[in-house]
């Protein structure tokens, strides 16, 4: 039975829907930050977090202790945690004789246990009754219906039908479905770390999962028959569909049901929703999978599992686990009480026994008995912990005064403000950091200077270039920017001796441009290389080669076959002596004109041709002729129609000699249509000049330096390096995509320094001085060195000038590692510069070593303005800082380019370092030291996990508590309050984010010098302080 | 202009948020749908407020139409795979009759 197409198709759409919530997991080779809730950024944050944490099972804010310890170093404001407080009061019911603050304020700041205890039984009577030592009213039986309708909110609805039966029989289904599932996508997901490869990947996830499932031995010993269920369904929709009617669940709850079932292992369905979008990705064309593949294996194996256990007479669908609960409800609860774990411990055998015993008057007169238990116990432990608040708050005797009602509607309060706990302090923490920075900056406009700085230095926004820039801002006269790491060019690299493409830009953008790097020098390899002789021998007229390899060759040609299948031994052998040195080397930025392109294709054209002809007609190299290759390139691509040249040689027949023309067509693709594509191929290659000089422009007015430009300019892009560690790529640059920003900086540095863009630059009115030359450099961010690069292209007249430049940016790394480390050793005690540089660079190359360094972890401030606002401010590298001068963007274009781009990833970096400390466990990745890699794309946990996601436990925590402090991201925009907001109000993205409270936003205005602040849907005004800026403060921070 | 056949067709104009462009090409690739138009960067006006097409930094943060012109029996099938979508996300789908010299181009 086939589905109809517009079944298939809404089954399509039904289970797009359903993975929505669930966040893309990136391969680690490129980690990308990402906010675990982005599928739900379109509703307000804390609704967000309250749905997260159903779905995922996970905590959405710190636990109170951890608060309280906030409270108690200073980093939450008690005035702004009072005022939430006070605020939550108002809107509920005065009750008589209690100071409802205190009360609150008591509970969240000097009790560490919640008072509202989560009862089943219990009624507010029954409390009543307990908290005065009357005795329980327990002669009233328990209502079957009651029970009735909290067993169909605990056990229906969305909840995966294994998932009820476990919580019903303790079969565990759930834990072994998950292990079944994990091994399968192991399996098939490999990307070359394990021996042995499944067979039949290209047929895509499920029907090779099929192919293999129905022959498994294992699985069908073990009971499951996987056969029957998939014997008259070939798609996976169909199977989804029929399994889903088969278990019973109704049409309507199929999305919700499927989200539920997607984030049981929501890393593994991160990853594959991640590559099936991904239509560039190597291992998802070769091997296709996407989530209605997943789904479909993960209900087979679900229902295989059921109904194995259903063997047992238990109930497997859900009417008749709606069944179960309709007519024997008490027996129901009973289960449900047993294996969910809520049991009272003094009764846990007798039910297990009495349940297995089967009879129904011994489980309903147990359950009686229990039922009128379980109402004393939780009943007594509400009371208890009602009194203990009471004493706390030192209102014992009011409390005591109390009528059932009135202390009924003191639980109920009691109730709501634990359940709005975390967003109270959450709010209070963010008021403490947002206070303390308005009282910092400085809104006066930065002094006017006479001459211009030694040098300018631009860094990526990352919290990391904070520090480096304050050191170095005082090293000398050095005047430092902020700007996207990616230094706003896009580029798909191909790095020397890769055949693959790398995007150096935040995920958010497809680069267009492709960008070769080329060895400077050609390779004096390449004449020993006999199979690749001839190719590199067309080619060498071509400016293309012989600076590229050939896997660039190849993959920009679509020539697989170069490599792989021409050539396969001395291809491989020459391909790992060549460049093992990795030589200087040069970027390739300029479009290629026309007549190069076309030469190349023909060139390359030539190179199949001859290699065509010594493979199949086993000419020797010597004897094939450059006519013969001429007429056979016309001959393939229709020019003419015979070769007579090879016929001749070879002593072909007619047949024989069309029939290998026709091959250099199909097998040699010497064809028009893929000339055109090639073409296309190398069309993409470079930047045209305009795009160079707008590249240019844009970087330099983005950050307000249009003008006084020094005579050196430092394009600072950041890496970081560490041994043995996965996650390494979480330290690159998140706006290069999680890798270092090097590529770009030199990208630009070239294009900047070239006189023709520079000509069409003072076209437009920006002028850079001829002595200003612009260098690229990599901070690493784990030693602290600035290196700079591409030196042999400066100008001699600048030679003299770089000593003082780098004995500037080795003081300033020197004392950028002096700040850093303590925090990174156990004794927190300072050291001089220099010991703190060895330590710096002994934690990058210690294999040992779970923390290099702290990478982002603390950020919480994204600033954008002009540098004098901050310049004298220790920000302890928690803050993003992107330049923005708002008297060079009238139109506001810049200012909403940073809003969408810089400011969302920002944003994404933000919530994964919040959620990851909040819950390490189910947000974050856990301890490094138990993870292992798996397939080579991510981490497991052991050696059968979910693909762990978010931050690891040495990332964001520090002895088990929270080293990053957790709040949502404080924006802070240096401009005129309407120019501001218009650009808020313009983004769409950003302007939801703000609305819905993902990030907490304020406006400087620096012309009324007054502070907006953006909170519960309005703005509220404060005057700005005057501030007097010291020099900058090395000592005192800020926080 | 002489012999010019015409053929009636549907056309179909999806028109979504960017980083939705792969679902809704996929809908059309896997209902048989022998091509498309893409059209980047809308502007205009609909239920949540007026939309700009200028964004630099940002892809995913744009509407996009798609434009397919189909055989009649396959609307509905889209429509169907489409409409678990639009009960979550904004957009619109206009459907119209058009003409076509060249059926061959969109119908096997």
């Amino acid at each position: 039975m086939t589905l109809p197409l517009g079944q298939q198709l809404k089954i399509r759409a039904m289970l797009y829907v359903a993975g929505e919530p669930i966040p893309f997991f990136w391969p680690m080779r490129s980690f990308i930050h990402h906010n675990p809730l982005h599928g739900l950024e379109h509703m307000p944050f804390h609704k967000a977090v309250k749905t997260g944490m159903r779905l995922f099972h996970a905590r959405g804010f710190l636990e109170r202790h951890q608060y309280q310890d906030y409270l108690s170093q200073g980093k939450v404001d008690r005035a702004a945690l009072s005022a939430e407080i006070e605020a939550f009061v108002a809107k509920q019911n005065p009750v008589n004789g209690i100071d409802l603050s205190h009360w609150l304020m008591t509970l969240l700041t000097r009790t560490e246990q919640p008072v509202s205890v989560k009862g089943s039984l219990a009624e507010t009577r029954d409390v009543c009754a307990a908290v005065s030592g009357t005795p329980l009213e327990t002669d009233i039986p328990v209502e079957p219906s009651a029970i009735t309708a909290k067993l169909h909110v605990a056990l229906l609805g969305d909840r995966p039908l294994y998932e009820t039966v476990d919580a019903l029989y303790g079969t565990e289904i759930g834990t072994e479905l998950d292990e079944l599932v994990i091994k399968s996508c192991l399996d098939f997901f490999d990307e070359g770390q394990s021996v042995w490869q499944m067979p039949g990947r290209k047929q895509g996830l499920f029907n090779a999962w099929r192919e293999l499932a129905t022959r498994n031995a294992r699985l069908f010993l073990r009971g499951l028959h996987i056969k029957q269920i998939l014997a008259d369904e070939e798609s996976p929709e169909g199977v989804i569909a029929r399994v889903m009617h088969r278990l019973g669940i109704p049409e309507e709850q199929w999305v919700a049901y499927f989200s539920r079932e997607l984030a049981r292992l929501h890393g593994w369905t991160g990853f594959i929703r991640w590559r099936a979008s991904a239509r560039h990705y190597y291992w998802n064309q070769s091997y296709p999978a996407d989530l209605v593949d997943f789904l479909a294996i993960r209900l087979t194996l679900a229902l295989a599992l059921l109904s194995e256990r259903g063997r047992k007479r238990i109930a497997t669908n859900r009417s008749a686990i709606e069944q179960a609960i309709e007519t024997r409800p008490q027996e129901t609860w009973l289960r449900h009480e047993l294996h969910s774990g809520a049991i009272l411990p003094a009764f846990a055998q007798r039910v297990e026994q009495t349940l297995a015993r089967g009879r129904p008057q011994a489980i309903e007169k147990l359950f009686v008995e229990y039922a009128r238990a379980k109402r004393r116990h939780e009943a007594e432990v509400q009371a208890e912990r009602l009194r203990q608040l009471a004493e706390a708050a030192d209102a014992r005797e009011a409390f005591d005064a109390l009528t059932p009602e009135q202390l009924t509607e003191l639980l109920r309060i009691l109730h709501d403000a634990e359940r709005e706990e975390g967003m109270l302090w959450l709010r209070a923490m963010e008021a403490r950091a947002m206070d303390k920075l308005l009282h910092e900056v400085n809104p006066a406009p930065p002094p006017e200077r006479d001459k211009r700085p030694f040098a300018q230095a631009l860094f990526c926004i990352d919290t990391r270039s904070e520090r480096i820039r304050r050191h170095l801002e005082t090293a000398g006269d050095y005047q430092t920017f902020g700007i996207a790491g990616f230094f706003g060019v896009p580029i798909s690299f191909m790095e020397l001796g890769k055949g693959s493409e790398t995007h150096l830009c935040p995920v958010l953008l497809k680069p267009k441009n492709l960008v070769l790097e080329m060895a400077a020098i050609p390779s004096e390899d390449v004449a020993a290389v006999t199979a690749l002789e001839k190719l590199l021998h067309e080619l060498k007229e071509s400016v293309l080669t012989p600076y590229v390899t050939v896997e660039a060759i190849g993959m920009l040609f679509g020539l697989d076959m170069i490599g792989k299948t021409l050539m396969p031994q001395s291809y491989n052998r020459w391909r790992q002596r060549l460049y093992r040195d990795k030589p200087s080397t040069h970027l390739l930025l300029d479009k290629l004109d026309r007549e190069q392109a076309d030469s190349i294709v023909r060139a390359v054209q030539r190179a199949m041709v001859a290699k065509a002809i010594e493979q199949e007609c086993g000419l020797e190299p010597e004897t094939i002729t450059d006519d013969m290759v001429r007429e056979l390139r016309e001959a393939a691509l229709g020019n003419a129609s015979s070769a007579p040249g090879l016929r001749e040689a070879c002593k072909l027949s007619a047949e024989d000699e069309q029939a290998f023309i026709q091959r250099l067509r199909n097998v040699y693709r010497i064809d028009p249509a893929f000339a055109q594509l090639q073409m296309e191929q190398l069309g993409r290659i470079g930047f045209s000049l305009d795009e160079q000089a707008n590249f240019v422009g844009q970087a330099l007015r983005s950050i307000g330096l249009n003008r006084n430009l020094s005579r050196f300019i430092l394009l600072v892009g950041h890496g970081s390096s560490s041994e043995n560690n996965p996650y390494e790529s979480a330290l690159d640059c998140g706006a290069c995509g999680g890798n270092h920003g090097l590529t770009n900086a030199r990208a630009l540095a070239q294009m900047a320094n070239k006189p023709p863009v520079r000509n069409r630059l003072r076209e437009q009115g920006l002028d850079i001085p001829d002595d200003a030359w612009f260098i690229p450099a990599l901070h690493d961010t784990t030693t602290d060195e600035i290196r700079l690069f591409d030196l042999d292209r400066l100008p001699s007249s600048h030679v003299v000038y770089l000593d003082r430049l780098r004995s500037g940016l080795t003081g300033a790394s020197r004392l950028c590692a002096q700040e850093r480390m303590p925090e990174l050793q156990l004794n927190p005690a300072s050291v001089d510069p220099g010991a703190a540089n060895r330590n710096a660079r002994r934690n990058a190359m210690d294999w040992s070593q779970v923390r290099p360094e702290w990478g982002l972890s603390g950020n919480a401030y994204f600033i954008i303005g002009r540098r004098n606002m901050t310049r004298h401010l220790s920000l302890d590298g928690r803050a993003f800082l992107h330049s923005y001068d708002y008297h060079t963007d009238p139109k506001r274009r810049l200012l909403e380019s940073i809003l969408t781009g810089p400011l969302v990833v920002g944003q994404w970096i933000n919530m994964e370092h919040y959620f990851s400390t909040v819950d390490n466990e189910r947000f974050g990745s856990g301890s490094k030291v138990y993870h292992n890699v798996a397939g080579r794309f991510g981490v497991m946990t052991g050696n059968l996990s979910d693909l762990r996601t978010g931050l690891p436990a040495q990332t964001v925590l520090e002895q088990g508590q929270p080293y990053h402090q957790p709040i949502r991201l404080v924006t802070v925009i240096e401009a005129p309050f309407e120019h501001a907001w218009h650009a808020i109000e313009d983004v769409a993205t950003v302007k939801h984010l703000v609305r819905n409270g993902w990030i907490r936003l304020m406006i400087v205005d620096p012309e009324q010098n007054t502070a907006h602040i953006y909170d519960d849907d309005e703005w509220h005004s404060q005057p700005l302080s005057e501030v007097i800026p010291n020099e900058p403060q090395m000592e005192s921070s800020v926080l | 202009m002489k012999n010019l056949n015409f053929s009636p067709l549907k056309k179909l104009e999806i028109i979504l948020g960017g980083e939705h462009q792969g679902f809704a090409t996929d809908v059309l690739d896997r209902a048989g749908v022998k091509g498309y138009t893409i059209i980047n960067n809308l502007s205009g006006k609909g239920s949540h407020g007026f939309h700009e097409g200028h964004l630099m930094f940002n892809e995913d943060d744009v509407l996009v139409m798609i434009i397919a012109a189909v055989p009649e029996d396959l609307v509905n099938p889209i429509l169907e795979g489409l409409a678990p979508f639009y009960n979550e996300h904004s957009g619109v789908v206009f459907i119209s009759d058009i003409q076509v010299t060249r059926l061959v181009k969109f119908s096997d």
